[in-house]
């Protein structure tokens, strides 16, 4: 049974910590001691018992923490959670596919009862429990993408597609690794893709639109994305970028272990059943780097990568400031002895 | 490729016509099948006698009906014999098992409230269907015209006529009444969308119509199944451990590779990642996948064996 | 920064689409000119609105106040043949909200044709504050809202109509760079 941790802060004193057994199940992004651009869309169709990859959508014990997060942020920027009209569908798909995939794979935190239309919600870790009626705004407390989306970690995004494209029409972006949903609404695939690094070759979102808008119901697709974040920085948007862009001058040999985090997102995209959008959940998962170097290989392999990554990723990464630090940090970890 | 499969029990077979049935379908497990959106299939298994055939067919019910599911199947003459075991043989009561829905014909207007004009021939309409059956007054203007052979063997006449009123537009061949197309796209406003499904030279004449009218190729969606993972039987055979192995017409290359146990990387299996790229040493493939550029595919010197197989006929010699 | 902006928009001199049954001309003071020229050389009919005071070059030009426009579109959606040609001249400001007004009513994507028309001007939006700067013609500006000193950075917004601004010396205040005029 999944044990739910205290609320812990991603903010102002940092109290974010990982315990022993979130770090094991690290979703740790790097397949071999280089870096290597690929693109890494695979079937997401489960994993092993007690991984990230086990359920749809995971939880783990930070869930608590991030609900909390979501909730300030909102309360400093509502514009963070904005859904195009033309998305209702979309919204109260999502809605259904979470209650229902949250109600299956954790039963001791979550329960649906559908009667028809009448509908019951119980999220006993947030004391809800709510009846309403699906496909009826009013019977709601918040509209349905936003009711849902808040008793949800990670970041949701929903992609309308039509006329052989995507379009950012709507989500819920509180902890983004520096891009704003308020500005990228109504965005095509590619503009919101927008200032891409040159190391991606081109051709690569020709394919890539390709397969998502081939993504069929109950098929979902999944992949990983890496950056770095100063502190366990939830709240990495370019909307309080002059609030936290100073901490990436702050890291010294002293303080980047603490300091310094490896942030992963885990990307999911499923088709959503009756609007034909796609629900686009982007699930961050934050390691130090001394957490990091407790599992075997796993510092010598981020040495690596950080070592031979293009000086273009470098930049827009961020990283410039203090990948040099980072690297010579990790340098007893790659030894061959 | 790996497919949810559903099991179902067939819960009513009601006549359409003297040539059309409805089947119903509930599920065996638990009371929900999964949702789906307007223009969806469902690949059914059909059990004919020794091998399964694997047949697409349109989703028929509302999409807000989670209960059951609905499909119309016309008694083709010339068919594989599915549609002559499913007239013939299917009874209600009996078990089948189904792939969840795929939507490669998604219909809808292209914004709120932006018209939507739908062309069906004959037993094209049923695509149309679960769209129609989920309308309210609050979706956006859409009219029906429906083109068949004669009235007493037509799919749907008094549910769409109650459905739809003045918007359905009937089209009888035998009393001489016809389709214009031309007229039809000329009358059309900015932000119209038009879908149709029917045979191919009525799709033909739309899109052809809509081109001379000025109309963008995104505003005219015609129905277009896709080859379910099958195809035509072939041979590969493998040159560095000189295998020889057959791929059947239920499977694809990769299946047929896997089976047979010679490691393929893949991912996405579906044509699109590059993961499963083999080289081809010799034997033309029919290259069905996104990732090649057009020159690697006339070369004929890489395969995706996720997604594609050898020409008609044909034997291809991979580097494995 | 050796970056691909997928969201800036590139253009090409826009001309009368061959098939089409009617051409929509929408235009800004700094289109007007474009917009008479492309209305002589269509052959069939063409409807043209000028978001300005009137323009001699265009005599049977619709007038519209900008907050107009939007109305007036829903309208004439319902008027035109559904292959129609829309042409939109002006600046950036203009002409990409109006584009994407055009998409929300159901026109698609390729019967839209934009140039870009006058001074080598752009918005910026402060993605801070929210606050928007007209006519910005460097690579720096500051903010009109909270004062910092933006980067106007090549991420463009069609639905805004604006670049994203965001603080240039957020790492280190001393690491600014100098600002050049916006040549793009
Ligand atoms: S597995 Fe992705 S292209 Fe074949």
């Amino acid at each position: 049974m999944l044990q739910l941790n205290p609320v812990q802060t991603f903010r102002d004193d940092f109290t974010y910590r990982n315990s022993p057994s979130a770090i094991q199940r690290f979703p740790f992004p790097f397949p071999q001691d280089e870096y290597r651009y690929s693109v890494n869309i695979e079937p997401h169709n489960g994993g092993p018992a007690g991984s990230v990859y086990e359920h749809w959508f995971d939880i783990d014990e930070h869930y608590l923490s991030e609900i909390r997060e979501r909730a300030i942020v909102l309360k400093q920027d509502p514009a963070r959670c904005q859904v195009r009209p033309h998305m209702r569908l979309a919204a109260w798909d999502t809605l259904e596919m979470l209650m229902e995939h949250f109600s299956q794979d954790y039963p001791e935190h979550f329960t649906l009862i559908r009667q028809g239309n009448d509908w019951m919600w119980i999220n006993r870790p947030l004391e809800i429990e709510q009846r309403f009626r699906f496909g009826d705004d009013d019977s709601l407390p918040l509209a349905p993408f936003e009711y849902i989306t808040r008793q949800a970690q990670g970041d949701w995004a929903m992609l309308d597609q039509r006329d052989g494209d995507l379009f950012m029409d709507g989500g819920i972006i509180t902890g983004p690794a520096d891009w704003s949903l308020d500005f990228d609404l109504g965005m095509s695939f590619k503009e919101w893709h927008g200032p891409v690094p040159l190391a991606h070759e081109l051709g690569v979102f020709d394919r890539a639109l390709k397969y998502l808008c081939n993504i069929q119901v109950d098929r979902p697709a999944r992949r990983l994305n890496w950056t770095i974040s100063i502190n366990p920085l939830m709240d990495q948007s370019p909307e309080n970028y002059h609030a936290w862009g100073a901490s990436r001058a702050t890291i010294t040999p002293d303080n980047v272990a603490r300091k310094v985090h490896l942030r992963v997102e885990l990307q999911g995209l499923h088709r959503l059943p009756r609007s034909h959008a796609l629900l686009f959940p982007i699930r961050t998962y934050l390691i130090s780097l001394q957490d990091l170097v407790s599992q075997p290989g796993w510092g010598k392999r981020l040495r690596r990568v950080l070592m031979t990554l293009p000086p273009e990723l470098v930049d827009y990464k961020g990283l410039t400031r203090y990948i040099g630090t980072i690297i010579d940090w990790l340098e007893p970890w790659d030894r061959d002895d | 490729m790996t497919q949810t499969r559903h099991r179902v029990r067939v819960s009513a077979v009601a006549r359409l016509g003297p040539s059309i049935r409805e089947i119903h379908l509930e599920p065996l497990e638990g009371d929900h099948l999964p949702a789906f959106s307007p223009g969806s299939h469902v690949v059914m298994e059909l059990p004919l006698g020794e091998h399964v055939l694997r047949n697409a067919y349109s989703l028929t019910s509302s999409p807000f009906e989670r209960s059951r599911y609905a499909i119309a199947v016309r008694r083709q003459p010339d068919s594989r014999g599915g549609s002559r075991w499913i007239h013939d043989e299917l009874v209600p009561g009996r078990q089948l098992r189904i792939e969840a829905p795929n939507n490669y014909f998604p219909i809808r207007a292209p914004a709120d409230g932006a018209p939507l004009l739908l062309i069906a021939g004959g037993i094209g309409i049923t695509p149309f269907m679960s769209l129609l059956r989920a309308r309210r007054p609050d979706s956006g203007p859409m009219s029906l015209h429906y083109a068949f052979r004669d009235r007493v063997d037509t799919a749907y006449l008094a549910e769409l006529k109650r459905l739809l009123g003045s918007d359905l537009h009937t089209y009888e061949s035998t009393a001489g009444e016809r389709l214009d197309p031309a007229s039809l796209l000329a009358a059309q406003h900015l932000g119209t969308q038009v879908a149709v499904c029917g045979p191919a030279a009525m799709i033909e004449a739309v899109r052809a119509k809509a081109a001379a009218l000025g109309w963008p190729e995104q505003r005219v969606l015609y129905e277009r199944f896709s080859a379910p993972a099958g195809g035509t039987p072939f041979r590969v055979r493998l040159q560095r451990s000189g295998r020889s192995i057959a791929v059947s017409s239920e499977e694809t290359l990769l299946e047929a590779l896997e089976r047979a146990q010679v490691p393929v990387r893949s991912l996405c299996r579906a044509g699109v990642c590059g993961e499963c790229r083999t080289d081809l040493l010799g034997g033309e493939a029919e290259h069905q996948d996104l990732f090649l550029s057009d020159q690697e595919k006339t070369a004929q010197c890489a395969v995706m064996p996720c997604v594609s197989r050898a020409c008609a006929g044909g034997e291809l010699l991979l580097d494995l | 920064m050796s970056r691909i902006f997928y969201s800036k928009p590139s253009y090409s001199p826009v001309s009368p689409q061959p098939h089409s049954r009617h051409h929509l001309i929408i235009a800004d003071a700094s289109g007007a000119a474009r917009a008479a020229k492309l209305q002589a050389a269509c052959a069939g009919p063409n409807t043209v609105l000028l978001i300005a005071p009137a323009d001699a070059r265009l005599p049977e030009a619709e007038l519209r106040e900008p907050r107009e426009l939007a109305d007036r579109l829903s309208a004439l959606i319902a008027q035109l043949p559904a292959g129609t040609s829309c042409y939109l001249f002006g600046r950036e400001s203009f002409i990409w909200p109006a584009a994407i007004r055009l998409q929300d009513l159901g026109t698609a994507r390729s019967q839209i044709h934009v140039e870009r028309c006058g001074p080598m001007v752009r918005d910026v939006l402060c993605i801070h504050c929210k606050t928007r700067m007209h006519d910005v013609t460097d690579t720096l500006v500051c903010c009109d809202g909270c004062d910092l000193l933006l980067w106007n950075y090549d991420h463009f917004s069609r639905r805004h109509g604006a670049y994203m601004g965001f603080q240039v010396n957020a790492e280190q205040a001393d690491d600014t760079p100098v600002a050049e005029a916006l040549s793009s």
